[in-house]
């Protein structure tokens, strides 16, 4: 909320308080103050009222005319050229005099008046329109001279008539806990105990009110929706601009002013924080009006110029045909103060809170009227702020008073907590006061009063029963008061050792940066058609999380899996010129539970229904290193090194798999196709075997499906993985050591030829299973033969743990494993 | 042969020997000196061939003159085989040279990411001050992320937290902030407690350089009996003088937080200017690290914890906001931009 300077300095003693030290007392008294702005500009005198005299034709100018112009009893009236056309004589205008500065009317820069010739004739000074003293007064909207009032005396200084003096404007946080405190008045009332100055309220008396409009009703049919409604009636109202205190103000705080009807109603929200409206009452249809739920079908033009479909959850004001107003909200158009109208209903009320909080919200209504009423307004001060507004019109529209009629109450029970002062030494380790906790509390409208038994009796205000209503409440506004600054900084017992921690995400992050993949976070929240990258990937739409208040379509579903993002970040790096695109992520992906495993009849207070589950996965884009001597490249027809990043990526996984302690030999791989993200004859899914031999899903790995890289405009074909963590965290055994013999190990290389069909793991297996001397077995190299047969080599590594193997030993070991495989594959062997 | 003409000999093949060393320059011509001294042909063995024309006498008193002189003459070999062993590796080391500043080789190293690095450090702190990190899930109940936290429905304090609803169901929404995972660790745990979480939060906002619709936050919470205001302070002034290296003035500004009681803002003094004001903090002087408070002893009854028996502070701040003033990161997006250039400074 803006609050003017001026306008506080009304209810406070500011003299020798800057706006910048208000600003800093507010901001640690919890009302964060974000900027301090300057409102206005910088006009100086001589600048005073004066008449028209005389009006002349100019000599050499048909469009600018000579006046002559008397600013005091006593001296000569001095001769001002005027180029506007809506003055006449006896006017009381406003007169810069030579070393006056003001602005010009057309870009608001300054205007630094002095004798002048214009056209030949000297000009003594100048007469003023609005723009050229600064007010931007819509209504005031001709190019003329501004009029002042008949009465006004002469020789006036104009700036102070006027208030065109400097305000300075703080930006107040809005707090949500308070709606008192979104007025002048409940700021000043913090200001004034923060600064500890009493706080002063503008004196002013409502007339008398007549007796017209006794037969208008109000009627409340549910007072929970609406404890309290006022309804004032006045009559024979001059509907014009407002009195330029009241403009200037609003302007100050950023409203717009409208006539001098709306302006005061917007005058008294800004300085009491009570919302009002005005009808015009000559529209409304019978002369009651209700407070009610609408009706299905019902609709209402609000102010803002808008048709609005209306529910049983909105909340409004009816005259006996239609909705004139969504109460707490917006009024209607119909019934909206124009300059025709003489009469008017001026509504003060108190709505529920939550309830126009949700009538704003189902209309995509915000204003300054919801925003205050959601906040919470004092139901003991609505009538108060209505004749203020009564007595405002009264004096600046010629109003007559009628009748104030109301329905339901406004009275507030008495509350009072009581407060143990050992609180402050258990929460906060000080010892305060009861006098103390008086001094601070009673500026804020709390009173205190000692209990006999040692406790404090602390009444609360009405305008605070919203916020303070238990001890800690009273705890805390007292400690705020005091200052958080002086609480003693202290360190928690030491008492408490962490828990282990699951470090499975930094030994992931770990392994795969040594390995040269740089990590990164990708949003989780993507398009649906990221999702599906294009409608490529089926998805079940029952399974997807997505919300259902997007502010983009870019930020709309819950990923799915983290393939599409990668691919994404290495299209928008492909785009910036790099070339070696190695990148993975850790994060969730996400899923609606089956609709069997939903309870859907009971309502889930804490169970989601969804799944999160942690995956990494990572790509492979550019060139990935040839490593000597090894190089799988199988008949591949193309003449990149495609599959050598197929076992690039490989190799990823199983270093770290490695580095998660997970042996590699219990890692299996089988060929897929159901996967859509990744090309059907690259790609695998790989399977942790147990120890028991059951197979789990560890995650798939590939080449991206080239369909999918020509829609994201991949420029190489990238190679991807991606890996269930959750699983994973489940098979980490800690590493335990096996004795290292001292042995020699023999070497021995063998050269197996199978046919083509025959997978590389198959021969592998066969010559692990089929000699226990093995420590290890690796292929070394892969030649195809003609006949569609290929030949493996590969290094057998033999050792007994308790003896030197002899040459004839590992040669029968040799001859066992070329017999199995002769016998199992078919296999020639040979030298 | 007689004895003086022996040992004659015997001093003339020394006197030779040495000769030969002293000009010797070449480590392989080092063992023909050897043999054509000491070798089985060699001139000293040839003059103790003439041992056995001595007399009994003669033969040991001439064999121990004979072997020192070959102990010596070994010596000598020895000692010039080291330094000619010496001039060699010199000479060698004098023309091996390379380029040194030829480019490295080897796999590029991968970065790991700044919001990975600070959330690392802010757990590793607060672990160091005994709070151990728990998670919960993205995808939050209503009741979690604002009914047990004191914030009703229709309350305007859910304003601040623009939240993502979802198809699942009505109460169904994406966590708009962490202190959901403390509810759910209090409804398991018993006092004392010590804990904080790290995670991803969501909010319905516009993508701006400050600004993006997720983003992460950490919350921890402490509750035990005899816990005050002012362990708080200093629990949290240990955090900022450890993140950022040196102890940084700071203020307790009271706020307003559904879920703890008092609440306080907590600023520092601008890291960038120490206070005097400048850009980073819109000339105040302060910036504005996190949310704190001692927790609202509604929440404490929530979760079956007696608010007169115990009580407890907790707070909350963003993940991106740290690492942005850490690193002097200006703009979030960057964060989630998987931009190589940016990656690859961390």
């Amino acid at each position: 909320m803006k609050l003017s300077f001026d306008w506080l300095s009304e209810y406070v003693d500011l003299s020798g308080v800057s706006p910048n030290q208000v600003a800093d007392k507010l901001t640690m008294g919890a009302f964060e103050v974000e900027e301090v702005t300057k409102f206005g500009s910088d006009i100086n005198g001589p600048l005073v009222v004066g008449e028209i005299i005389e009006i002349n034709p100019h000599p050499n100018a048909d469009k600018i005319r000579l006046t002559k112009i008397k600013i005091d009893e006593k001296s000569e009236a001095r001769q001002i050229v005027c180029g506007a056309s809506n003055i006449v004589v006896g006017q009381k205008i406003p007169v810069a005099l030579p070393g006056a500065k003001v602005l010009n009317r057309h870009d608001g820069s300054e205007l630094h008046i002095k004798e002048s010739q214009i056209r030949g004739v000297t000009s003594y000074g100048m007469l003023c329109s609005p723009p050229e003293l600064g007010i931007l007064d819509a209504a005031e909207a001709s190019e003329g001279i501004l009029i002042l009032d008949k009465e006004t005396k002469l020789g006036t200084n104009v700036i102070e008539l006027l208030g065109l003096k400097t305000d300075w404007i703080l930006h107040v946080e809005p707090r949500s806990n308070r709606g008192d405190a979104m007025s002048v008045i409940g700021l000043a009332r913090e200001v004034a105990a923060l600064i500890e100055r009493p706080l002063k309220e503008p004196l002013w008396e409502l007339g008398t009110s007549n007796s017209f409009g006794e037969k208008w009703q109000v009627e409340i049919q549910n007072n929970d929706d609406c404890p309290f409604f006022s309804l004032r009636l006045i009559d024979g109202v001059k509907i014009g601009p407002s009195p330029n205190e009241i403009a200037r103000r609003l302007q100050a705080v950023g409203m717009r002013p409208v006539n001098n009807i709306v302006d005061i109603t917007n005058y008294v929200l800004y300085e009491l924080g009570q919302p009002m409206h005005a009808y015009d009452s000559k529209v409304l249809s019978g002369e009651k009006l209700t407070v009610r739920r609408a009706k299905e079908k019902e609709k209402l033009h609000t102010l803002d110029d808008k048709e609005r479909a209306l529910s049983s959850e909105v909340l409004v004001i009816a005259d006996s045909k239609e909705v004139v107003g969504i109460a707490g909200v917006m009024g209607g158009k119909s019934s909206e103060i124009g300059n025709a109208t003489t009469s008017l209903a001026l509504e003060a009320a108190m709505f529920n809170p939550a309830r126009v909080r949700r009538s704003g919200r189902l209309l995509g209504i915000t204003s300054e009227s919801s925003l205050r009423f959601e906040r919470g307004v004092d139901v003991a001060g609505v009538e108060q702020a209505s004749n203020r507004a009564t007595y405002l019109i009264a004096k600046y529209a010629q109003g007559k008073l009628g009748k104030l009629i109301i329905s339901g109450s406004n009275k507030t029970e008495k509350k009072n907590i009581s407060l143990r002062l050992s609180e402050f030494k258990r929460l906060a380790d000080i010892n305060i006061e009861s006098n103390t906790v008086n001094k601070l509390l009673s500026p804020l409208g709390f009173s205190c009063r000692e209990n006999s038994d040692k406790t404090l009796a602390i009444d609360i205000p009405s305008f605070r029963q919203r916020d303070v209503s238990r001890e800690i409440d009273i705890v805390e506004e007292v400690l705020r008061l005091w200052g958080y600054d002086k609480v003693p900084v202290s360190m928690p017992s030491p008492t408490m050792a962490a828990q282990p921690v699951d470090n499975l995400i930094n030994q992931v992050v770990h392994s795969l940066s040594a390995q040269g993949l740089n990590e990164t976070w990708i949003t989780s929240l993507v398009s649906f058609d990221d999702l599906t990258c294009n409608n490529l990937i089926p998805v079940n739409k029952q399974s997807l999380v997505s919300v259902l208040n997007p502010l983009s379509a870019e930020h709309q579903v819950l990923r799915i899996s983290l393939i599409p993002g990668l691919i994404k970040a290495v299209v928008y790096n492909q785009n910036q010129s790099q070339s070696d695109i190695w990148l993975f992520e850790i994060g969730r992906i996400y899923q609606a539970k089956n609709k069997q495993d939903k309870n859907l009849n009971a309502i889930k207070v804490k169970d989601t229904g969804t799944n999160e589950d942690l995956y990494v996965a990572g790509i492979i884009s550019g060139n990935c290193p040839q490593m000597n001597g090894i190089n799988w490249t199988q008949s591949d027809s193309s003449s990149n090194n495609d599959s050598d990043k197929f076992f690039f990526t490989k190799g990823i996984i199983e270093n770290l798999f490695s580095n998660l302690h997970i042996s590699t030999d219990s890692l299996r791989y089988e060929q897929i196709s159901e996967n859509t993200y990744y090309h059907p004859g690259k790609s695998a899914q790989v399977f942790f075997l147990d120890k028991a031999g059951k197979t789990k899903s560890l995650g798939y790995f590939g080449e991206i499906h080239p369909a999918i890289a020509q829609v994201y405009g991949l420029k190489n074909a990238a190679f991807a993985f991606e890996l269930n963590l959750e699983i994973i965290k489940t098979l980490r055994p800690s590493p335990t050591l096996l004795e290292i013999a001292s042995t020699p190990v023999s070497v021995r290389d063998l050269s197996v030829d199978v046919t083509n069909s025959i997978n590389q793991i198959s021969v592998k297996q066969i010559i692990q299973s089929s000699s226990e001397l093995l420590i290890n077995v690796e292929l070394v190299s892969l030649f195809p033969l003609s006949d569609n047969k290929k030949s493996l080599t590969y290094r057998l590594y033999f050792q007994d743990k308790k003896a030197t193997l002899t040459a004839e030993q590992v040669e029968k070991q040799m001859t066992k494993i070329r017999n199995s495989l002769t016998s199992e594959l078919s296999a020639t062997f040979r030298m | 042969m007689s004895v003086n003409e022996l040992k004659e000999k015997l001093a003339q093949v020394e006197q030779e020997a040495f000769k030969d060393l002293e000009s010797l320059d070449s480590m392989h011509l080092l063992e023909n000196i050897r043999l054509k001294y000491l070798g089985q042909k060699g001139a000293l063995t040839e003059v103790l061939r003439g041992l056995g024309q001595l007399s009994k006498e003669e033969r040991p008193l001439f064999g121990q003159l004979a072997n020192q002189i070959k102990e010596k003459i070994q010596e000598a070999l020895e000692k010039q085989r080291l330094v000619l062993e010496q001039k060699e590796l010199q000479a060698k080391l004098s023309t091996e040279k390379i380029d040194i500043t030829l480019p490295a080789i080897g796999n590029k190293l991968g970065h790991v990411h700044p919001l990975t690095q600070i959330s690392n450090e802010i757990i590793s702190i607060f672990g160091g001050m005994g709070f151990t990190a728990v998670e919960g899930p993205e995808i939050e109940t209503d009741y979690y992320n604002f009914d047990a936290l004191n914030t009703p429905a229709d309350h305007p304090a859910r304003d601040s937290q623009d939240t993502f609803y979802t198809n699942i169901g009505p109460q169904i929404l994406l966590r708009s902030h962490t202190s959901c995972v403390q509810l759910r660790a209090l409804e398991k745990q018993k006092p004392p407690i010590r804990i904080i979480s790290l995670g991803r939060v969501y909010r319905n906002e516009e993508v701006t350089a400050r600004k993006y619709p997720l983003f992460h936050q950490t919350d921890g919470i402490l509750i035990d009996q005899n816990v005050t205001f002012g362990q708080l302070k200093g629990v949290l002034n240990e955090f900022i003088r450890i993140l950022f290296g040196r102890p940084l003035k700071t203020r307790f500004r009271p706020d307003f937080f559904p879920f703890t009681e008092p609440s306080a803002e907590l600023d520092s003094e601008c890291l960038f200017c120490s206070g005097s004001g400048c850009r980073t903090c819109g000339h105040r002087g302060w910036l504005e690290l996190l949310g704190c408070g001692m927790v609202d002893p509604n929440v404490l009854a929530e979760a079956n914890i007696d608010p007169e028996k115990y009580s407890g502070f907790a707070w909350g701040m963003g993940v991106e906001r740290f690492a942005m003033l850490k690193y002097g990161i200006n703009d979030i997006r960057h964060l989630y931009s998987s931009d190589l250039r940016f990656l690859e400074q961390f």
